[in-house]
């Protein structure tokens, strides 16, 4: 039994899920799914069918460079391939 | 993204495009679970306590109580139904013997919080840009929750209900509340439905607060199967040979098939999506468009419609136009 957090505590924490994610970034729950399925967003996971949980500063930072990159034009296979040089 | 209370969320999203002069079976039920969302948030407050496994409120001077109007509101309604504790399920029986217009005044109380709070605005009804409202000159009002907001709550619950191992207890009241008011269609797509039932009974199985909850329902037997008679007809409506048929016979489901007159005939799709936009923003809507083509996809007030062009063949001349149909995930 839990509680969700308040957006002032998911702003100071250390690790966020990916429902807290979608409250920080106002992104949609089935993007955020999709990078990560595709590898653009790093994640921890205790066991498989446990809850996914993100290092907030660097996957917001990443978000918004993935915000800025598909703002651009650039597809998803390109971006792909950018990541990986990386 | 605002941190909203249990009864805001739920209000923000049932309320988005509910028209202010329905009186249909799904707005009583939809009050009804405004008021339950209300009595969720005393518990998780503090505004009600629990000891010994039964509900009482934590006292008159509780400052949960008077610091907002909505909580107060069903403070006076409810305060003297019980002596004392009582388990959930006679506090929900409570919220369903409560007057309808009541049950009313709670909406219409939290609708004024969420309207203060910009979040939620009243606004000129989509069905009043259909051709035939709109020559009789009919006033119809509707509500319309602020885009972020909404679409932030939504994705939370999706979020949080297909991806956690176990929701938030939040999450498992709101699931609770758009289940008992057929809101879950708001939420999820067709093809999640199987994902979330397993997501249900898990819940039911292994959290104390969710099975207490799930066994509880807001309404009795005649009512909840008038309501289901009518979702069901609805969704058979929603579904792709439904989309097809009221769009020949509009008025089986008016709400599903408004005709937006576009004045003039277009050289081009282009064009004439750009005109009936103008249209609707011009009636204070807010249009986004999300593709374009001959049959173009366009979220109108949160509500995601295909614009079909369309004509009505009146007795000397044809009424050009797009029909909007809903747009299924």
């Amino acid at each position: 039994m839990s509680r969700q957090r308040s957006i002032e505590k998911i702003k100071h924490a250390e690790y966020v899920s990916i429902g807290e994610l979608v409250r920080l970034t106002g992104m949609r729950y089935s993007t955020l799914k999709y990078y990560t399925e595709v590898g653009f967003l790093p994640f921890e996971q205790q066991g498989e069918k446990l809850t996914r949980y993100y290092r907030r500063e660097d996957t917001i930072t990443r978000i918004n460079e993935l915000k800025e990159l598909r703002n651009s034009g650039m597809s998803i296979d390109e971006i792909k391939k950018i990541m990986e040089a990386d | 993204m605002k941190d909203l209370s249990i009864y805001e969320r739920f209000a923000l999203i049932s309320l988005n495009s509910v028209r202010n002069s329905e009186q249909t079976a799904g707005r009583y039920l939809k009050d009804r679970c405004i008021v339950a969302a209300v009595v969720i948030d005393m518990i998780f407050s503090g505004a009600m306590q629990k000891p010994g496994g039964e509900y009482l409120f934590a006292g008159p001077d509780e400052p949960g109580l008077k610091d907002r109007d909505a909580v107060f509101e069903v403070y006076k309604l409810l305060k003297d139904r019980h002596q004392g504790a009582a388990p959930l399920a006679s506090w929900m029986r409570a919220v369903v013997r409560t007057r309808k217009k009541d049950k009313r005044r709670v909406e219409e109380t939290v609708a004024q919080e969420l309207m203060e709070a910009e979040l939620l605005s009243r606004i000129p009804a989509l069905i009043a840009c259909d051709l035939f409202f709109s020559s009789s000159d009919l006033e119809v009002t509707e509500y319309r929750a602020q885009n972020e907001q909404y679409h932030a709550e939504i994705e939370y619950i999706r979020a949080e209900t297909l991806d956690a191992k176990m929701p938030s207890e939040e999450v498992i009241a709101l699931l609770w509340l758009f289940k008992q008011s057929g809101g879950l269609t708001h939420i999820f797509s067709g093809r999640e439905y199987e994902q979330l039932q397993g997501v249900l009974n898990r819940i039911y199985r292994e959290d104390p607060f969710g099975r207490e909850l799930f066994a509880l329902t807001l309404g009795d037997g005649i009512f909840r199967k008038w309501n289901s008679i009518l979702s069901f007809k609805k969704d058979l409506i929603k579904s792709q040979f439904g989309i097809g048929f009221v769009s020949r016979i509009p008025f089986l489901q008016r709400s599903e098939a408004i005709f937006i007159e576009s004045e003039k005939m277009f050289a081009n799709a282009w064009e004439r999506l750009t005109h009936v936009v103008e249209i609707l923003e011009a009636k204070g809507h807010v249009c986004a468009v999300k593709s374009e083509g001959a049959v173009p996809l366009v979220e109108i007030d949160n509500v995601l419609y295909e614009l079909i062009p369309d004509a009505i063949a009146m007795k000397y001349l044809s009424i050009h136009g797009v029909r909007l149909r809903r747009y299924l995930l």
